[in-house]
């Protein structure tokens, strides 16, 4: 349950409570043993107690002996019996004084609303009393004491004016709730139906007749002649039809006032009232007035009293069969609380029977430490008179229980918080969930935790990794190449003749050996490079230098090559090439190997280096006139390792590791490569470089 | 013609590099450890020092910052002899107080102009 649907109830609760404080009628209830359950401050002032508290708890017999045998303690025991809400009024002998009592049965007990109406009766039957005349006054008051049909009370009160004034002929008009039309108010005892019914439906106003103006002014008028009087004028032929010629008509009136009919006396001969006939319509009008007040303000009250028990029927409903706990403790002095009821739920859900709550003080039923806790919010929701809420752990029976608390106080007309009214939201198995949320979250932290130390560690080895891959570079260069050094320097010397003269096949030989040791070199130099991008260790250089002469230094490195094979070199630069920002040496790299590559792979014609600007890029493109590459090969061609089939059934000297390394080396450079190529007709690789330029 | 001091522990790279330096004329002080090396440039006042990186037990970097700690050696060039720079071996080489460096395998045909271009920047 949400906590604003929990919050409504306990102000509804609240609510329904302090109007039961605040109704003037008293209002008790009554458990099946006769025993006060509940007193509202008005019951507790007419029952003549300080404090509703002194009752609560009593037994009603005990407290007031002198009622039983009393005509309201048959009508409490019969409406126990027969559960069925009985009404009584009926005047106390002990106390000298009237009451009226409304019972309402239940399967608890009684719930009893009643009202002193002493001043009432008495007012009744001083009237009654002045009018010392009518002989059927003892008659009336037990009907209007014992609440009549308003019919039967208006009846009896015509006849007894006919009673007492020969010849009358009595009837009461009422008003109809629009204040306009009129109709009958009770059958009359002496007029025809036929005459009385005419009226209905009729109009009030200033000349409608003895009653009709009566009702519209307010005041008695008195008509002696019918036949005569302009008043009588639209309805003067009915009342002559039926042999009416005097009228006199007296309105009634509420207690506050407000016109409810007319009380008229009719003659069949001309005639003027006397003192006591006017004083006696008078009278007549009176008791119907309160008759007719009274069959009013039991409807009223009927009304407000099936609303109340609408509103307790279904708050008894919701106590029953919600899912909250719900319980109601009577605040009887500071600090001592006393259970008043629980509902269902709050057995259910503790485990402790109703029997070990019922009567028992907090003190009694809470343990410490909650109960420090609980007092103080009580005290709390007592002090600020406001709804107090809290959270809860307690062991109860039936374990432990965590719950969302509310208390609201519920005060007297007084501003006295008499009761408490509390609500248990059952929030465990939500905390319980929480706690699994929290544990797993916490396994979840621990998880990541522990999966980011593996990580840093496997960047810790990584890292070390790296550096025994730089170590192995070095060393590996290192180891490579020194046998290398001395073998070409001896090669080189010994060519050379420094070291004497050799004759032409040992040239010839000793030029084989150093050619095979300076492929070899190579290699090893591929090899290197290649790992050392790998491996991030590729250093790149950069500065300003120009392009052109890079290129006439690479072409003069690979000059001797293409001699050898008959092919012509050449160089062309657009305008605007000429001093880039770049690593020169490998820039010079990167055009050796495609220079040399060009060469390898073409019989007859030409190389061409040509060098533009694009977009602020240099790009140089290595033209061959070769063997070209097919199509389907193109995307193998920068993998390392690969040489492509040459179709004449030899692989071309090489590392195959020359494109791969070109490729990376452009990147690095911040450039990339791609080639064009028809087979058969050529190749021509092109590598565009940022210029860096001279302002970067 | 100048003296030299070449620290090399390669038996067969020390005996190249003298022999080409000696065919020139100049006159080579060889030193097979970096120690042995510091010892030589004490006693043998060289006009110039070709240092290989790559030594065992003390490297050529803390030779040659050894070496620039005696004032008699302060304008005595030093030139690495490496095979393969890595990264940062460059910087490495210049901040341990060498004037440049010479890459392995050296070549016979070039190996003496080059020696002799460092020298004469001094």
């Amino acid at each position: 349950m949400s906590e604003e649907s929990r919050r409504t109830e306990a102000e509804d609760s609240s609510f329904l409570r302090s109007i039961i404080e605040r109704v003037s009628d008293g209002f008790v209830a009554l458990d099946r043993d006769w025993k006060y359950a509940y007193v509202n401050q008005k019951a507790a002032e007419l029952l003549q107690r300080k404090r509703p508290e002194d009752l609560l708890g009593k037994h009603i017999w005990t407290e007031f002996p002198d009622g039983v045998g009393q005509p309201f303690y048959h009508a409490y025991h019969r409406a126990m019996e027969t559960q069925q809400p009985v009404v009584i009024e009926e005047h106390y002998d002990p106390w000298d004084r009237w009451f009226e009592n409304r019972i309402f049965p239940s399967e608890q007990g009684l719930t009893i609303y009643f009202t002193e109406i002493t001043d009432r009766k008495r007012a009744e039957l001083t009237i009654l009393n002045n009018a010392t005349l009518l002989d059927k006054e003892n008659r009336l008051l037990s009907m209007l004491a014992r609440g009549a049909p308003l019919e039967e009370v208006l009846v009896t009160v015509m006849q007894t004016v006919e009673s007492q004034s020969s010849g009358t002929l009595c009837s009461v008009l009422v008003l109809e709730e629009d204040g306009v039309r009129i109709r009958a108010g009770a059958p009359s005892p002496s007029l025809p139906e036929d005459f009385t019914r005419a009226f209905d439906g009729a109009a009030i106003g200033p000349r409608e007749g003895s009653c009709g103006t009566a009702m519209y002014t307010g005041k008695q008028v008195i008509v002696t002649d019918v036949q005569s009087d302009p008043l009588w004028e639209n309805y003067r032929g009915i009342a002559l039809s039926f042999g009416l010629r005097a009228c006199w008509s007296n309105p009634i009136l509420s207690r506050e006032g407000k016109v409810l009919g007319s009380f008229a006396m009719y003659y069949r001969e001309v005639r003027t009232p006397t003192a006591f006939e006017k004083r006696l319509i008078e009278l007549a009008a009176q008791v119907a007035g309160i008759a007719i007040d009274r069959k009013k303000e039991s409807e009223t009250r009927k009304k407000a009293e099936n609303l109340l028990l609408e509103r307790e029927r279904s708050l008894s409903s919701v106590y029953a069969t919600v899912g909250d706990i719900l319980f109601h403790v009577a605040v009887e002095g500071p600090g001592i609380y006393r259970w008043i009821s629980v509902n269902p739920a709050f057995v259910i859900v503790t485990g402790i029977p109703e029997a070990l709550v019922l009567g028992k003080t907090v003190d009694e039923v809470i343990p410490e430490p909650s109960l420090s806790m609980v007092k103080a919010k009580y005290q709390e929701a007592i002090d600020t008179g406001r709804i107090v809420q809290w959270e809860e752990t307690s062991n109860y029976p039936a374990g432990r229980l965590i719950g969302e608390v509310s208390i609201a106080p519920v005060m007297s007309a007084d501003g006295v918080c008499t009761h408490l009214v509390g609500a248990v939201h059952d929030i465990t198995r939500h905390k319980q969930l929480e706690e699994d949320l929290r544990r797993l979250n916490a396994e979840l932290e621990e998880r990541v935790r522990i999966r980011t130390d593996e990580l840093a560690e496997a960047a810790d080895r990584a890292k070390h990794a790296d550096r025994l891959k730089s170590a192995f570079l070095a060393t590996m260069s290192h180891e490579l190449r020194t046998p290398l050094n001395s073998i070409l320097g001896f090669t080189g010397v010994l060519l050379q003749g420094l070291a004497g003269d050799l004759n032409a096949e040992q040239k010839k030989q000793l030029a084989m050996a150093r050619d095979s040791a300076r492929h070899l070199l190579d290699l090893i130099n591929d090899v290197l490079d290649l790992s050392r991008i790998e491996a991030g260790q590729m250093e790149i250089v950069r500065a300003p230098f120009d392009m052109r002469l890079a290129v006439e230094a690479a072409l003069s490195l690979a000059g001797p090559l293409a001699a050898k094979k008959g092919l012509a070199l050449n160089a062309s630069f657009s305008a605007g090439v000429g001093i880039v920002v770049s690593d020169r040496r490998r820039v010079e790299q990167i055009l050796i190997n495609l220079v040399n590559n060009a060469i390898k792979f073409t019989v007859r014609g030409h190389v061409d280096v040509e060098c533009s600007l694009s977009d602020g890029n240099l790009v140089a493109t290595v033209r061959d006139t070769g063997i070209g590459i097919q199509e389907d090969k193109l995307p193998l061609l920068f993998k390392p390792f690969q040489q492509i089939e040459s179709g004449l059934g030899r692989r071309h000297e090489g590392t195959g590791l020359g494109l791969s390394i070109c490729k990376q080396l452009v990147q690095l450079l911040g450039g990339h490569m791609e080639v064009k190529s028809k087979f058969g007709e050529g190749s021509a690789f092109s590598f565009c470089l940022p210029c860096g330029s001279t302002h970067g | 013609m100048a003296r030299i001091l070449i620290i090399e522990d390669n038996e067969q790279n020390l005996y190249l590099v003298t022999f080409i330096l000696e065919k020139s004329g100049h006159t080579v002080i060889p030193a097979r450890t970096g120690e042995e090396g510091i010892k030589a440039a004490q006693t043998a006042n060289p006009d110039m020092v070709l240092l290989d990186v790559q030594l065992p037990g003390m490297d050529g970097y803390a030779v040659a910052r050894k070496l620039k700690e005696h004032p008699a050696m302060a304008d005595v060039p030093i030139v690495a002899v490496t095979s393969y720079a890595m990264v940062g071996d460059r910087e490495r080489v210049m901040d341990a107080g060498c004037i440049g460096y010479l890459e392995k395998p050296i070549n016979p045909e070039t190996f003496m102009g080059e020696v002799l271009q460092f020298l004469r920047q001094e």
